[in-house]
């Protein structure tokens, strides 16, 4: 009896050591902070944690005023995805979100965003009365990359140093948002 | 055109028994430039009620109530009063029934905008090509989030259920208490439908799938003299609508605290917009005879309330920015100088109580004379 369980352990142990596959890479979170895009799209790359230039085609995401594109699908207006991007909008805190569920992505059109746009139908709503934007509480986007990685993030907010109180209605179109991304292909979860 | 004939019987078969039974026709027509079709409304109603006093004290009322209408169908409405006195100085009183609430004309037909403020009212029956319209003319900035152009509105159903107690502790106070548990389906209350270019909103009738609503109702009239009399009154109100509960309940609404997001938990959740938990009145009436005056000051309270959602996450909750509580107070003197001529004086709001913030539309103080003559 004791052998055996003995025999199981060592099994256990030696195959674990044997395991050749590369060492993956680590998650990356990050809080990306005053990205202005209220004039013309700017593009983001998850990868490189920066906006990337209008004339590169490696862009993941991209917004321009309170409207977020991918880079993904047959949309061609303002410019062409030639991604292989997705989107979905869930709800929960962004801890909640273990892992992108690849059933679930959404891809831009000429019809429709991914990311359905206007007050309340995607990620914020706007306030009639004080006229500003706020991010949904509970909604976390998740990401397919141009690339075919995953990303899920959350919007902080959309004005100049993303005050917890909006005072200033003009210094909108600045983008807060955090997000976890996982850099190695075809693992879905985010967690190391 | 408005046409309502009724008919009512009441006839005695025994002592302390009663019968009475009833119909009516309801007809109304409108074509007025605020209604942009021409309406109609055709509805009759029966009922027969029975009021027993089988043994002394006790009284019983039944009664049932047949509608029938000419969108909405018919509808069955029974119910059951049971009052029970106790003594010369203590009464029960309990109530269970059923209710029918047919959408009115206004919630079907109305076309109205407030030419001062600027806002819109349509009633469901109009909404969509009302709205069509405001859009070509570009008077529409956006429609509110939900709105995916289903307007129409079904009646209302209840089921009510009440049970109190009235006591006379002495003669000149009388005092009751009621609690109330009222279950509603498909209850009609008004939405922001649109967003107007002018900054105002569109308003409409929509119905709200499953509302509870609970509480306690109290009343109390002490006549001091002859001359002063002093009213109270306090309500403690939960409305409720059940979907918006079981969301909070199962962890599914989410707000912000400055820039960190938390899962709200069930007792985060208010209740329905515009209602007060805590409503209460207070009234003195003051008669001088020889004067032939009388003054009358009234005190109105209501706690916090929820206007609307203001953290967009749908829901009346206690991250909201509420309106805060307030008590208006009204002041008037009556004078008859003979039996034709009464002078009047008051104050309506006498402490100016406004809140540009949260109620705009609140005047301040009001004071107003007026004359009174009856020929």
């Amino acid at each position: 009896m004791m052998t055996l369980a003995f025999a199981g352990s060592f099994f256990i142990s030696c195959s674990s050591d044997n395991n050749d596959s590369p060492k993956l890479a680590n998650v990356q979170s990050d809080t990306i902070k005053d990205i202005y895009a209220e004039k013309s799209y700017v593009r983001f790359n998850f990868a490189q944690k920066d906006t990337v230039p209008a004339s590169s085609n490696d862009w993941d995401i991209a917004f321009n005023s309170t409207t977020i594109i991918v880079n993904g699908g047959s949309a061609t207006t303002p410019f062409a995805r030639t991604g292989n991007g997705g989107l979905y909008k869930t709800t929960g805190l962004l801890s909640d979100i273990t892992s992108a569920d690849t059933t679930k992505f959404a891809v831009d059109t000429d019809n429709a965003l991914a990311l359905t746009t206007g007050s309340g139908n995607g990620w914020y709503t706007y306030d009639m009365t004080s006229h500003t934007i706020s991010p949904k509480a509970g909604v976390v986007l998740v990401i397919r990359t141009h690339d075919g990685k995953y990303a899920k993030m959350v919007i902080d907010s959309y004005y100049k140093d993303a005050p917890a109180t909006v005072t200033d209605v003009y210094s909108s179109g600045y983008y807060t948002f955090h997000y976890v991304y996982q850099p190695n292909k075809g693992v879905t979860t985010f967690k190391n | 055109m408005m046409l309502r004939p009724e008919m009512r019987f009441i006839y005695n078969p025994i002592k302390d028994q009663q019968i009475s039974a009833g119909f009516g026709y309801d007809y109304e027509t409108l074509n007025r430039s605020d209604f942009t079709t021409k309406a109609y409304y055709r509805s009759q109603f029966a009922y027969l009620q029975l009021e027993s006093k089988p043994i002394g004290g006790i009284d019983i009322l039944a009664g049932l109530r047949y509608d029938h209408h000419n969108i909405y169908g018919h509808q069955w409405s029974p119910k059951l009063g049971l009052h029970y006195k106790l003594n010369n100085h203590l009464s029960l009183l309990s109530s269970i029934g059923y209710g029918f609430k047919a959408p009115d004309f206004r919630q079907l037909y109305l076309d109205f905008t407030n030419a001062g403020v600027g806002y819109t009212v349509l009633g469901s029956y109009v909404a969509a090509t009302q709205l069509a319209i405001m859009q070509k003319n570009r008077q529409i900035q956006q429609l509110a989030s939900g709105i995916n152009g289903d307007y129409a509105l079904k009646p209302e159903h209840s089921i009510n259920v009440n049970i109190g107690a009235q006591w006379n502790p002495a003669s000149n106070i009388h005092i009751e208490a009621n609690v109330f548990y009222n279950h509603l389906k498909d209850m009609i209350d008004t939405r922001t439908i649109a967003y107007k270019t002018n900054g105002q909103s569109v308003y409409s009738y929509y119905n709200i799938d499953k509302v509870h609503t609970q509480g306690i109702e109290a009343n109390a009239t002490w006549n001091i003299t002859s001359c002063l009399q002093v009213t109270a009154g306090y309500q403690l109100l939960y409305a409720i609508n059940d979907s918006a509960a079981n969301a909070f309940k199962h962890g599914q609404v989410y707000a912000r605290e400055g820039n960190t997001i938390i899962k709200l938990k069930k007792s985060d959740y208010f209740g329905l917009a515009e209602r007060s938990r805590h409503t209460a009145n207070i009234k003195v009436y003051y008669t001088i005879p020889k004067w032939h005056t009388d003054l009358n000051i009234r005190a109105i309270y209501r706690s916090k309330y929820g206007m609307y959602d203001t953290n967009g996450d749908g829901y009346i909750d206690d991250k909201d920015t509420f309106v805060p509580g307030y008590t208006i107070v009204y002041v008037a003197v009556n004078k008859e100088i003979d039996k034709h001529i009464i002078v009047s004086a008051g104050a309506d709001n006498l402490f100016n109580y406004t809140s540009k913030k949260s109620i705009s539309d609140m005047p301040g103080r009001i004071g107003y004379g007026k004359l009174t003559i009856n020929f």
